[in-house]
């Protein structure tokens, strides 16, 4: 087979290949894996955000849910920024 | 978002882009790609298809027949013999048959000149041999 021949049919075979993959439907375990990685972005600045805010809480005299509000919420922000991120990254 | 310059070297010259996400090529072992910051890396590539996106979101097509890639310091350079690229994967292939055949027509046309010159010089060499060998007869 001459140069020319081989990267014509190489190329082809490749070009075949691309687009075999793009008209591949999603699969349900990328569906879950894409779905779970969206959710945990989300929900640990959240989770970690209260956890962090009811402990300054109870360092705090008296009762006080101050620091667990305002750092749930910026978990919150937090998070909605990481899954913004990860979808136009991907 | 980070990016790499892409400098594409064959027998014409050299080519750069300056703003490139990402790059998918193949090698012996399968695919592979490259992003921004990637370690200092020398791939040869396969026979074939590879590809990469610039910053404005658009795939560029490049076949060719092999060749060394390096990448150090954000940037990549592809070594070949000759390269192809088209922004259209569905028509590379043709335009690459075509820009062949191009090619060996050129080739082809060169050899064909080439022959004839050789033909004329020959031919005038005798007209020059025979007219000195009669010159010295006389």
């Amino acid at each position: 087979m001459t140069y020319k021949n081989k990267l014509i049919k190489q190329t082809a075979k490749d070009i075949e290949r691309l687009d075999k993959k793009d008209q591949k439907p999603f699969s349900w375990a990328g569906i879950l894996v894409y779905g779970g990685t969206l959710g945990l972005l989300f929900v640990v600045p959240i989770v970690a955000g209260a956890y962090f805010g009811r402990w300054l809480d109870t360092l705090q005299t008296g009762y006080s849910v101050g620091w667990t509000i305002n750092l749930i919420l910026l978990g919150l922000g937090v998070g909605a920024y990481n899954v913004l991120r990860f979808l136009q990254e991907h | 978002m980070n990016c790499f310059r892409l400098r594409l070297l064959d027998n014409r010259g050299t080519e750069d882009f300056d703003t490139v996400i990402e790059f998918i090529g193949s090698e012996s072992n399968g695919s592979f790609g490259i992003r921004a910051g990637h370690i200092h890396s020398v791939i040869i590539l396969r026979y074939g298809l590879a590809r990469f996106k610039t910053h404005d979101d658009i795939w560029h097509y490049l076949t060719l027949p092999s060749g060394v890639l390096h990448f150090k310091d954000n940037q990549l350079t592809i070594t070949t013999v000759r390269y192809f690229l088209g922004e259209n994967r569905q028509l590379i292939c043709q335009q690459l048959a075509d820009e062949m055949n191009r090619l060996d027509s050129e080739v082809h046309s060169t050899k064909v000149m080439l022959t004839e010159i050789e033909h004329s010089l020959v031919l005038r060499m005798t007209k020059l041999a025979e007219t000195n060998a009669s010159g010295i007869g006389s």
